[in-house]
C-alpha cells in the first residue's frame, strides 16, 4: 500500500518536469516548422501560449523533491528561449527595412 | 549488454551504499536508479577503469546532490517524508546491528562518516575510497584512523552498558 | 595496550562483518529485480539522451535565425545595404527611379536578398523597366540579377565603345547618325526617352533653359574628370554618373527636394557611396566607381553637365537636331502617346 502511494508520487513529479520538457520541445519544433516554412502566418499558440505552458509546468517540476530536476529545467531554458526569441524577432524584424 | 552485466552485479553493493549514506529503503531504492542513470548517462564521457569504484563515486554525488535538495525542500515536503518511513515488514526482518553500526557511523563527522563507510563497510581501497571522495590519500589515512577509534570507542561502551543491564 | 588494541581492531572487525551480512541477507535484490533497477536506469538514460538531442537539433535553426537579425539588425547592416543598393540606382543608371517603400528583403541564415522594381520615365508615364535582386552573403553583395524589360538596354557591362552618353572631348561612338534617322521614322503620336551627348559643358539650369519647355530633362550626366578619358587610372572603363533633373515628390525618394536640392542631394550620396564603395561598384554596371577622386574632382570644379536624357513627343524631340547644344544622339525607349 505504502509502496503504492511511493510509486505514485514520483512517477508524478518526474513527469512534471518531463511534460514540460515535452512541451518545450513540441513549441520548438513549430517554431523550426515555422522558420523553415519561411511563413508570415504563425499561430501565436505555439509561440507565446504553449511555451507559457512549459515554462509554469517546468517552475512546478523544479519544486518536486524526487528525480532528477533536468527535465524541467530543460523545459524552463527551451520556453524561455522560444519567448525571448518570438520577442527579440518582433523587434529585429521590425528594424531591418522598416516600412511604415 | 556486457555493461548491463557488469552493472548488475553491483545493484546490491550500490544499494548497500546508498542504504548506509541515506537509512532509508526507499530512499536507497529510488538513488540507486539514479546512479544508473547517470552512469549511463555520462558513460561516454568518462573512461572506466574500475567500475566498482567509479559506479561508487557515482553514486556518492547522487547523494550529495539528494542531500543538498533534501535540505532545501525540507519544509515544502514534509507529508513526502512521512511516506518514506521504512516498511514495517521490512523492520521486522531487520536485526538490530547492522543498523546500530550505522547510527554509530553516523554520529561521525560527515568526512569520516563517509570514509569509513567506504574503506570498512564497503571494503574499498585507500586509493578508490580517495578517488570517490576526491581526496588526499593522507588526509583519508588519518580521517579513517580517528573515525575508527570514535566507532569502537562508541560500540565498547554501549557493550559494557548493555553487560551491566543484563 | 597493544593487545587492547589488536582486540579492539577484531571486535570492530567482527561487527562489521556480522552486520553486512545481516544486510545482505534481509535487504538483497534478487536477480530479477536487479535487472529491472538497471533497465529502468538505462532507459531513463536514453530517453533523457534522446530528449536533449532533439532539443539541441531543434535549437539550432532558430539560433542562426536570431543570430542572423541580430547581425543585420545591429549597426543596421541591412537597412544600409538597402539604402547604398538603392542609391547606386539613382546616379549611375540614367533615368532609372525606383519606389523605395517597394524593397523586398528576404533575410536567410547569414544572407540577405533584396529585390526591387526599377522604373523609366517616357514621356508623362512611369514604366517598369525590370526588376533586380541582390544576394548579400553578410554584407558583401553579389553581382546582382537583373532582367530588364527594355528594347533597348544598355551594356551590361560598359565598354567605351558602348557608352550612350558621350563628353565632348571623347570620340563619338559610330554609328550615330543613323539615330536621328529613327526619331525621324517614328510616329507622330508616340513618346520617346532621348540621350544627349552635348557639345559643351554646361550648368545643369543652362542646359533646361536651352533645351526649351516642349521636352523634360530627367536625367544629368556629369563631368567628373574621367569622362574625357572613359577609363580610370588602371584602364577599366567608368561609366556615367549623374543625377535625376527633376523632383521626385513621392515621400520616400531620397530627391524629393523638400530639404537639398537634387544637386545637394547627389554629393551626399557620392558620399554614402564612397564608404560603401564595394558594396557600390559590386551594384553598378560599371566596374569602376573611383568615387573619391570623382568627389574630389566635383568639389574643385562644381557640378557641370556633358550629357542629359531628355523624354517629350516624338515630334519635339526631332527639333532638337537644330540644337548647336546637341553633338549627337541615342534613343532609348518609346511609348504610345501620353504627353498631356
Amino acid at each position: 500500500m505504502e509502496l503504492e502511494i511511493t510509486k505514485k508520487r514520483s512517477g508524478i513529479t518526474t513527469i512534471i518536469g518531463l511534460l514540460s520538457f515535452l512541451v518545450a520541445l513540441v513549441a520548438l519544433a513549430s517554431l523550426n516548422i515555422g522558420l523553415l516554412l519561411d511563413s508570415d502566418e504563425f499561430p501565436d499558440f505555439f509561440l507565446v501560449r504553449l511555451p507559457m505552458i512549459g515554462l509554469a509546468l517546468g517552475v512546478v517540476g523544479l519544486f518536486t523533491k524526487k528525480n532528477s530536476r533536468l527535465y524541467a529545467f530543460w523545459g524552463i531554458g527551451l520556453c524561455l528561449f522560444i519567448l525571448l526569441f518570438t520577442f527579440m524577432m518582433f523587434g529585429l524584424a521590425w528594424m531591418i527595412n522598416p516600412k511604415p | 549488454m556486457d555493461l548491463d552485466e557488469a552493472y548488475q552485479a553491483y545493484v546490491n553493493d550500490l544499494y548497500r551504499y546508498l542504504f548506509s549514506l541515506s537509512k532509508e529503503h526507499y530512499t536507497a531504492e529510488d538513488l540507486v536508479q539514479e546512479a544508473f542513470y547517470r552512469a549511463y548517462l555520462h558513460l561516454e564521457n568518462e573512461e572506466i577503469l574500475n567500475i566498482k569504484a567509479w559506479l561508487f563515486k557515482v553514486a556518492y554525488r547522487v547523494f550529495i546532490d539528494y542531500s543538498r535538495k533534501q535540505k532545501r525542500v525540507v519544509v515544502s515536503e514534509k507529508v513526502g517524508e512521512e511516506l518514506q518511513i521504512t516498511s514495517p515488514e521490512k523492520k521486522i526482518l531487520e536485526k538490530e546491528s547492522f543498523r546500530l553500526l550505522l547510527d554509530d557511523i553516523h554520529t561521525l563527522k560527515e568526512q569520516e562518516r563517509d570514509i569509513v563507510l567506504l574503506c570498512d563497510l564497503h571494503k574499498m581501497s585507500y586509493q578508490e575510497a580517495a578517488d570517490i571522495l576526491e581526496m588526499n590519500l593522507n588526509t583519508l589515512k588519518s580521517h579513517l584512523l580517528r573515525g575508527r577509534r570514535k566507532i569502537i570507542a562508541i560500540v565498547q561502551e554501549r557493550r559494557k552498558r548493555d553487560d551491566r543491564e543484563s | 595496550m597493544t593487545e587492547n588494541r589488536k582486540d579492539e581492531t577484531e571486535l570492530y572487525e567482527s561487527i562489521l562483518n556480522e552486520s553486512i551480512q545481516e544486510f545482505e541477507e534481509t535487504h538483497s535484490h534478487s536477480e530479477k529485480e536487479q535487472k529491472r533497477i538497471i533497465k529502468k536506469g538505462k532507459n531513463t538514460a536514453i530517453r533523457t539522451n534522446i530528449l536533449i538531442s532533439l532539443a539541441v537539433l531543434l535549437l539550432i535553426v532558430p539560433v542562426l535565425t536570431l543570430s542572423t537579425y541580430l547581425y543585420y539588425a545591429i549597426g543596421g547592416k541591412a537597412n544600409n545595404a538597402i539604402d547604398v543598393a538603392a542609391k547606386t540606382i539613382y546616379v549611375t543608371e540614367p533615368n532609372m527611379s525606383l519606389e523605395e517603400m517597394e524593397i523586398e528583403s528576404d533575410i536567410g541564415f547569414f544572407s540577405m536578398s533584396i529585390t526591387f522594381d526599377v522604373f523609366k520615365r517616357i514621356g508623362r508615364e512611369d514604366y517598369k523597366a525590370g526588376d533586380y535582386e541582390i544576394y548579400f552573403a553578410f554584407d558583401s553583395p553579389s553581382f546582382p540579377e537583373r532582367r530588364m524589360l527594355l528594347d533597348r538596354p544598355m551594356q551590361e557591362i560598359p565598354t567605351i565603345d558602348t557608352e550612350w552618353l558621350v563628353h565632348p572631348n571623347a570620340s563619338d561612338p559610330i554609328g550615330r547618325s543613323g539615330e536621328w534617322n529613327i526619331l525621324k521614322n517614328l510616329p507622330d503620336g508616340t513618346v520617346g526617352e532621348v540621350y544627349l551627348s552635348l557639345t559643351e559643358l554646361v550648368e545643369p539650369k543652362e542646359l533646361e533653359e536651352k533645351l526649351g519647355k516642349e521636352v523634360q530633362v530627367r536625367w544629368l550626366a556629369v563631368d567628373t574628370g574621367f569622362e574625357e578619358k572613359q577609363v580610370d587610372n588602371e584602364g577599366v572603363p567608368v561609366g556615367v554618373i549623374g543625377y535625376p533633373a527633376q523632383i521626385d515628390s513621392t515621400t520616400w525618394s531620397p530627391f524629393n527636394g523638400r530639404e537639398q536640392s537634387n544637386e545637394e542631394v547627389f554629393m551626399d550620396i557620392l558620399n554614402l557611396l564612397e564608404k560603401n564603395e564595394e558594396t557600390a561598384t559590386k551594384i553598378a554596371r560599371s566596374k569602376s566607381l573611383v568615387l573619391s577622386e570623382r568627389i574630389a574632382y566635383l568639389k574643385e570644379h562644381g557640378t557641370q553637365v556633358y550629357g542629359a536624357v531628355v523624354t517629350g513627343p516624338v515630334p519635339e524631340l526631332r527639333k532638337l537636331e537644330n540644337n548647336e547644344l546637341i553633338r549627337s544622339i541615342k534613343v532609348g525607349e518609346v511609348k504610345l502617346w501620353n504627353w498631356k
